[in-house]
């Protein structure tokens, strides 16, 4: 029994543990810790720095932990090692399967409950941090799922569970499986394949190149080193045959079957080559300069870990690439500069010159790579010199005294390598390339010469293929007395690499060029008649200011190519894992797109083609029987079409099953079934879109997690782009991607809000709605609180972009007079999409479209979360550009916030009110200079009128309403308000619900906004009114709507038998009010007065507990959210005295969850009301006073 | 333009065996400030400002320096000091931090400061008017007490 993990188990391992180092999962807590640090102190909530000091040592404590688990666990590995006896199982792939290693003792990991239980401790954290409002948008940027994912398996391997590994150990573990350098390409390639697949960054690819790399030294059998039995890989010794018989028909011949293995692993493209070919030519030019350095400051081990490096990177590419002879000498001589390192071996001038000798050699091999198709084939033409390189710096790192001796000279003239025969007799026109491909394929499967074959199938003449034989023996030894400058092939790198952000830098400065000469051509325009031969050079600056802009441009653009080949892969493994027969073809790959936008696509593409694979196409069987071919077809293609480069994705599988997607709709709660019923069926492939939608009848494990749609259409999106499916049953599916060319600059709409201009992306635009007079006051509707405009019959979420910027009004003067015009004639809306919905955006007024160049925004901003970048105006003055799903987000809570009071909505830092008397209040006026306001929650609608609709019947006036009467009130006639201009041909009407419908009529609306209220009662107040408060610097009169309606019509209220009772009871029953709100204690204690109680006020659970002790109280009307005692307490509290318990207790509150509410009835309240319902309070108190007189 | 000769970058001297360094000073509220000159890009009359929307209060927003879009921020706020006095005559002083440029409003431009390196000493607790995780420690000159500034501090994230 051998409890050694195979070699496919360690690499998994591996790739887990290199997963780990990637993505840091210890740098996550510690990122986390760094996101709380960088807040403000001030700003630092306390219970964020306690999560942040409970991170800080929970990052402690697993750091020690796993240490120490780690140590143990090693030592147990070592003492099993010992155990295993010889011999070892005779083949690796037949090994046992692996064990986790056997723990003696119970880990934490185990103690804790395993896997489940760490994954559901992390879900409540995330829950925990999610809920919280401080925490929630830090984590808004994040993939949530990855990040649980990779902090339960940090835990969990932390803990001391599975997955543990140590790279250290594995020599000793694979001491005596006989991996073969095939098995273990082979591995090593899924590995290397699947970070491609999933676009590693390069630096970290490497990294795990270098791993794999030093792993093959460790675990493979046959040892590189010259000299082993049964390396595989020809030494001096083992084949005498290709240079010493260059006259033998052999020489042409391609690899002997034997060395098979050294074939490039599959799916590699010869892109690949010409990558690693640059990558590694700029190593090596470091080379040069540092062994200069070297010498001025010779023995420096940072300069010698300099030279070395490039070895030891160019020596892990070229491993994972088969090409065995540039990896092979590179290992060399990394082993004798490691000695340098070390300091066994001084790095002297003859050192040196060598290990120049053998960088011009690897750059000559790099250039036959370069140059050839075939880059195994032409390479093993040098083996021998590449092993006579090997043992001359072998020789050298054995016997350093050797190095002075062999001199700076080479051994021996490098050996050019000879044309091959078959490329001979192709040259000279005697020989077709099929035929020579034809040969070669015979003289692979059944060996031979291939000068002979080609004789024998008649392929070539025996004369022709002797006479090549010849010319070919003369190359050869006309290369070989070359000079040794000729002999040094020269390689140069045909491209340079340039940071992605000079590149940035230059786009900007393009930008900013483009919009100089326009400003020159305009400043210049009228001097073209004095000053002779302007217009010329105008047109000259002109031209190139846009040619460079374009070819700076260029610099960001990239073929699909790159991204698209990959996919054949993705589809072959998919086909075999889903037993299904699957082709795909490839078309425009040369269409070229920003580089940014490549990497936007890349997953989203990823998920539509195995989507394709996966849900389109047909088990094999179906397809016959349906009577389609076995082979099903997915085709993708880019095209250019009308300045956006379009993606299709298509598939000619089973379609999408509309009926099915339907049904899973109306299961999810995502639509309702009658909706369902007459949803066409284009609507309906969109909700394929939402989140959180699968229709996959099973979950595969290749896709269908209910991730994924809803994410393609986000990436899509965010860089501009749209999203379209076509789905016809049993014909197949497309989808069709349309992106922009580029991000760097993208058409935007230019708005202002609160006078200042920001920009919005074009692809956000839907339409924009132009609304003026009459059609400006009537088109916007008010429900619940939200604004909402009526466009075409559709009900479109209205917001305003100076609310959700907090840019509105508070700017003084400027604010009083400019919405009056901008804003109450004339209404301009911005309709816009993102993601599935749209909404409408009311602006201040709207510019042009302009091509703007993006800036992105610095750190510093990033958290503001409704900005995607910047960009300079014509003027030189920077804006901002709109980050619409941002955006939307904003509105959204403050969307919610307006019924609640509560606000989440981010208030200027300069307000230091107590934000607990936050409201949303309406402005309005029925005199141009009496400001009075309402509380927004209380307004059912705002309704437009013209003052000739309205009839006076025997109940006053009213106007038809929605097939009935709306009663209306004129304020001017009850209280003793300023008349309204006499004027006024249209009216606004604000529409309550209390009870039924009444109309209040005023005559402008001035503003919603959000404030804080400070409330002041007055005897100067008029009837109708609560109070006064400073709005805007104004003194505004606050409506008491319930007093206006009694006061328009006394009968309004029908006032049941309780509360006729009570009335007529002479005393007045003592009600406490406990609400730390000042203006909802204002409003609710105004209530109570009207009708008829004796109110008494605390502003919280403490304060009102104290003042109970001392006064008798009839009635408590608490509210819940509340400092030092809250609701749910107090209520507790006085259920628990013994004689108070039986005293009614109300909550009013803006909180309305179900859940809130059972925890109330919980504590004992009497009942739980929603805040500013005046009716319902007084009907429950009256009912409740009712029900404890009879008690007691 | 005034933009002070004093700030011209010079290799960092060397005076009695330890390393000078050299900070561009500024004034706020009565207080002398310095910053390593290697940070000081370059120092502007005040720019016109586009107001950021929503963003933390010491944001004062983005000015446009030659094309590119540099956020400025109120260095008062984020050291906590007075907002109230004002800044008779406002310069921008444009750095480069932590990889990125940003800027800040300071008043009147001091010379600059030669200090050996080792010679400042942290922040007394009598140093009230300003936070201290922002600053590296103080100098005492002649003229007054030199408070240097961590300017990556200052623009670390928000």
């Amino acid at each position: 029994m051998n409890a050694n993990p195979n070699v496919q188990e360690v690499t998994q391992r591996l790739w887990a543990a290199m997963q780990d180092v990637r993505e840091g999962n210890l740098g996550l807590v510690g990122s986390m810790i760094a996101m709380i640090d960088q807040l403000d102190a001030d700003t630092r909530p306390p219970n964020l720095c306690q999560f942040r000091d409970g991170l800080a040592g929970l990052l402690m404590t697993q750091n020690e932990n796993f240490q120490h688990e780690f140590d143990a666990l090693k030592t147990q590995l070592l003492a099993q090692q010992e155990a295993v006896t010889q011999p070892a199982p005779p083949e690796p792939h037949e090994a046992t399967p692996p064990e986790t290693a056997p723990q003696s003792e119970v880990s934490l990991y185990q103690r804790l409950g395993g896997e489940g239980a760490i994954q559901s401790v992390v879900n409540i954290f995330y829950q925990k941090v999610l809920n919280d409002a401080t925490l929630a948008p830090l984590f808004s940027g994040v993939d949530l799922g990855r990040l649980k994912r990779h902090q339960a398996l940090f835990l969990s391997q932390a803990t001391g569970g599975p997955k543990q590994y140590e790279g250290r150990d594995l020599g000793e573990a694979h001491k005596h499986l006989r991996i073969t350098p095939e098995h273990f390409n082979r591995v090593s390639h899924h590995l290397l394949a699947t970070l491609r697949q999933l676009d590693v960054a390069p630096e970290a690819t490497d990294q795990v190149i270098n791993l794999v790399e030093s792993l093959r030294q460790h675990i493979v059998t046959p040892a590189a080193a010259p000299g082993a039995p049964n390396a595989p890989i020809v030494t001096p010794a083992a084949a005498p045959s290709s240079l010493s018989a260059p006259s033998a028909p052999s020489a042409a011949a391609g690899a002997p079957p034997a060395e098979e293995s050294d074939r490039p692993p599959e799916g590699i493209d010869a892109e690949l080559y010409s990558e690693f070919v640059d990558d590694a030519v700029s190593h090596l030019e470091s080379i040069e300069m540092n062994f200069l350095n070297l010498e001025t400051d010779p023995g420096n081990t940072r300069i010698i870990d300099e030279i070395f490096r490039p070895f030891h990177t160019i020596k892990g590419v070229s491993g994972y690439l088969g090409l065995t002879e540039i990896s092979r000498i590179c290992h060399e001589t990394e082993n004798l500069l490691d000695q340098g390192r070390k300091g066994s071996l001084e790095i002297t001038g003859s050192v040196s010159d060598l290990v120049l000798e053998v960088v011009d050699f690897i750059k000559k091999l790099l250039a036959a790579v370069r140059e050839s198709d075939t880059p195994h084939k032409s390479l093993k033409r040098y083996r021998n010199d590449v092993e006579r390189h090997v043992q001359r710096v072998a020789q050298v790192r054995e016997n350093p005294a050797a190095a002075a001796k062999l001199g700076p000279a080479p051994a021996g003239p490098l050996s050019p390598p000879a044309p091959p025969l078959g490329e001979i007799l192709v040259q000279n026109r005697q020989l077709a390339p099929e035929d020579l491909e034809r040969a070669m394929a015979v003289q692979e499967s059944e060996g031979g010469h291939l000068g002979e074959i080609l004789v024998k199938e008649r392929l070539a003449k025996p004369l022709e293929v002797a006479q090549a034989l010849r010319q070919q023996q003369a190359t050869q030894s006309q290369a070989a007395s070359a000079t040794p400058e000729a002999a040094t092939t020269t390689v140069t790198s045909d491209s340079i690499r340039v940071r992605v952000n000079l590149l940035d830098r230059l786009m900007t400065l393009a930008g900013e060029l483009v919009l100089g000469r326009n400003q020159l051509l305009q400043k210049l325009s009228g001097l073209s008649d004095e000053i002779p031969g302007l217009n010329s050079l105008l047109h000259s600056v002109d031209l190139v200011t846009s040619d460079l802009q374009e070819a700076v441009m260029q610099t960001r653009m990239q073929p699909l190519s790159g991204l698209f080949s990959r996919f054949h892969r993705v589809i072959r493994d998919l086909a075999r894992a889903l037993g299904k027969k699957i082709e795909l073809t490839v078309e425009g790959e040369t269409v070229e797109l920003d580089k940014t936008l490549i990497e936007a696509l890349t997953d989203p593409l990823t998920h539509l083609i195995r989507n394709c694979a996966d849900h389109g196409i047909e088990k094999p069987a179906d397809r016959r029987a349906k009577g389609k071919p076995e082979t099903g077809v997915v085709s993708l293609v880019a095209f250019h079409e009308g300045g956006r480069v379009y993606v299709r994705v298509r598939d000619d599988g089973a379609g999408v099953n509309i009926e099915r997607v339907k049904e899973k709709a109306v299961e999810k709660g995502l639509i309702t079934r009658e909706k369902a019923t007459e949803m066409s069926d284009r609507e309906t492939l969109r909700l394929l879109f939402l989140p959180g939608f699968s229709t996959a009848e099973t979950v595969t494990g290749v896709s269908g997690r209910g991730v994924g749609m809803d994410v393609v259409l986000r990436n899509i999106q965010n860089v501009g782009g749209t999203v379209e499916i076509v789905s016809e049953p049993n014909k197949g599916t497309t989808f069709l991607l349309a992106l922009p060319l580029t991000l760097a600059i993208i058409p935007a709409l230019i708005v202002s809000a609160a006078r200042q201009r920001f920009a919005i992306p074009q692809s956000n635009l839907v339409e924009l709605v132009y609304l003026e007079g009459d059609d400006a006051e009537n088109a916007i509707l008010n429900v619940r609180g939200s604004e909402v405009y009526n466009l075409r019959g559709e009900m479109l979420p209205l917001v305003r972009l100076n609310r959700v910027l907090n840019v509105s009004a508070g700017n003084g003067a400027a604010a009083s007079q400019a919405p009056d015009k901008a804003s109450d004639r004339s209404l301009s809306i911005v309709v816009m999409a993102a993601g599935t919905s749209q909404f409408g955006m009311a602006v201040e007024r709207v510019f042009d479209t302009e091509e703007i160049v993006v800036q992105p925004l610095s750190n510093l901003l990033k958290d503001v979360g409704v900005f995607a970048g910047a960009t300079l105006m014509g003027d030189g003055q920077a804006a901002l550009i709109l980050d619409i799903a941002g955006l939307m987000k904003a509105a959204e809570l403050s969307l919610e916030s307006q019924g609640t009071g509560d606000s989440l909505v981010a208030r200027t830092s300069d307000e230091t009110a107590s934000h607990e008397d936050d409201q949303t209040i309406l402005l309005f006026n029925i005199n141009r200079n009496e400001p009075m306001a309402v509380p927004l929650t209380i307004v059912s609608r705002l309704e437009s009128l013209r003052m000739s609709d309205i009839r006076t019947s025997i109940h006053g006036k009213v106007i038809p309403y929605r097939d009935k009467m709306l009663p209306l009130i004129f304020l001017e006639e009850h209280s003793p308000i300023a008349p309204p201009p006499p004027d006024r041909e249209t009216v606004k009407v604000l529409v309550f619900e209390i009870e039924k419908p009444v109309g209040l009529v005023v005559t402008e609306i001035i503003d919603s906004l959000e404030i804080a209220v400070s409330m002041e009662e007055s005897s100067l107040t008029p009837a109708g009114f609560s109070g006064l408060a400073m709005v805007n610097g104004q003194p505004t009169a606050f409506l008491d709507i319930y007093q206006v309606i009694e006061l328009a019509y006394p009968k309004w209220f029908k006032k049941d038998k309780s509360r006729r009772e009570a009335e007529q009871s002479k005393e007045p029953a003592r009600v406490l009010l406990v609400e730390d709100s000042g203006f909802y204690r204002n409003m609710e204690k105004s209530y109570l007065v009207q009708d008829g109680f004796h109110v008494l006020e605390a502003e919280n659970g403490q304060l009102a507990w104290e003042l109970m002790q001392r006064e008798p109280v009839d009635l408590v009307v608490t509210d819940i959210e509340m400092p030092e005692l809250n609701g749910f307490e107090l209520t507790r509290r006085i259920r628990a005295d013994e004689n108070l318990r039986h005293l009614p207790i109300i909550a009013v509150t803006s909180l309305s969850k179900e859940e809130e509410r059972s925890h109330g009835m919980e504590a004992g309240l009497d009942a739980y009301l929603i805040k500013l319902q005046r009716e319902v309070l007084l009907k429950e108190i009256h009912k409740l006073l009712l029900q404890h007189r009879q008690m007691n | 333009m005034r933009t002070p000769q004093a700030i011209t970058a010079n290799e960092p001297a060397v005076r009695g065996g330890n390393r000078i360094l050299q900070f561009a000073t500024f004034r706020l509220n009565n207080e002398i400030f310095g910053i390593s000159i290697l940070q000081v890009q370059e120092i502007q009359l005040p720019q016109q400002v586009t107001p950021v929307p929503r963003a933390p209060g010491h944001i004062l927003g983005l000015i446009s320096l030659r094309g590119q879009i540099v956020t400025l921020i109120d260095l008062r706020r984020r050291l906590r000091m007075d907002t109230q006095q004002p800044i008779p005559h406002p310069y921008h002083v444009v750095v480069k931090t932590a990889g990125t440029v940003a800027c800040f409003e300071v008043g009147e431009i001091g010379d600059v400061i030669d200090v050996p390196e080792g010679e400042f000493r942290p922040a007394p607790d009598s140093v009230r008017a300003v936070d201290k995780r922002f600053l590296e420690g103080v100098y005492l000159m002649k003229k007054g007490v030199l408070s240097i500034l961590r300017v990556d501090e200052v623009f670390s994230g928000v």
